[in-house]
């Protein structure tokens, strides 16, 4: 089985189709023929169908669900996807999200709309953490918004410093400058294992979990 | 990798919490197409003919792919 996992590993890097915004190009016709083939490979009518279901309950409206959907097809063409991380059904639902998320408008309609979906979920019972549902009740502009992300990852850098946690501080120092996002470009660069980063990512997610606990006064059960 | 341009504070942001609570927002994923189907029926959005579905929604996909550009 070790001798199979190169193998493996080279055929899903042939598989996943990077996008514009990672390439800083437009897709070459080999990429846009190979990308169009793995969508129909993996369902996409079908993914779309549950992705647009995610998307009308979030709008409640059958124009404004289209035209997010339309916004969720733009960025897939330009974030890409890679099918060994993630399936094309949950790729589409998180780009819906993180759609809604950052084009959420200031209006009552959509907060109340937003709202209502909160409801109907309920998802957050016996959880210490915060749900998705309540990062979003908070009624913000784009600028509140940018502002309080940048106050949240402030918070996380004293966090590993507090900790000690130097590959986190590097993973932050390197992925705010834009250099690199990829695991094993920093572990090269920085002399260290891959696997190092690999094990900062999980702290890096339980940090996150923390400080969303400690903002909605709820403990953590590590 | 090589990220094309520098990742805005909200952006770095909201994927940390999107590995976060990855559970949470993949459930709507989780439904199946016929589930789908019969609930955006219900809502009046007729699946079956709207072009925002189906076969049609594949062939606009490859079209913006076809017009695709950087930014």
């Amino acid at each position: 089985m070790d001798r199979l996992l190169p193998v493996i590993a080279v055929f899903f890097a042939i598989c996943a189709v990077l996008g514009t915004d990672r390439l800083g190009r437009p897709l070459t016709d080999h990429e846009k023929k190979k990308l169009g083939r793995l969508l129909r490979e993996h369902d996409y009518p079908g993914a779309r169908l549950i992705a647009l279901r995610f998307a009308y309950k979030l709008t409640r409206g059958r124009g404004s669900a289209r035209d997010l959907m339309g916004r969720v097809d733009l960025r897939l063409v330009r974030l890409g996807w890679d099918p060994s991380e993630v399936s094309l059904v949950k790729r589409l639902c998180r780009l819906v999200w993180s759609e809604w998320t950052n084009t959420k408008t200031e209006s009552d309609a959509a907060r109340r709309a937003e709202e209502n979906f909160l409801v109907e979920m309920k998802v957050t019972e016996g959880r210490s953490v915060p749900s998705v549902e309540q990062q979003v009740t908070q009624h913000e502009t784009r600028e509140e918004l940018a502002a309080r992300a940048q106050a949240q990852l402030d918070r996380l850098r004293a966090a590993f410093k507090a900790a000690g946690d130097e590959v986190n501080l590097l993973w932050l120092d390197w992925t705010m400058a834009g250099e690199t996002d990829d695991p094993k470009t920093m572990a090269e660069r920085s002399g260290r294992n891959v696997e190092d980063f690999y094990a900062a990512a999980k702290r890096r997610k339980r940090a996150v979990q923390r400080l969303l606990a400690e903002d909605h006064g709820a403990p953590y059960d590590e | 990798m090589m990220r094309a341009r520098k990742p805005k504070a909200s952006e770095i942001w909201r994927e940390l919490v999107e590995e976060a609570l990855g559970d949470e927002i993949d459930r709507p994923a989780s439904v199946s197409v016929a589930q789908a189907n019969k609930d955006l029926s219900a809502a009046g959005l007729d699946v079956a003919a709207d072009p925002a579905t189906g076969a049609a929604c594949l062939r606009e996909l490859e079209r913006q792919i076809k017009l695709s550009k950087a930014n």
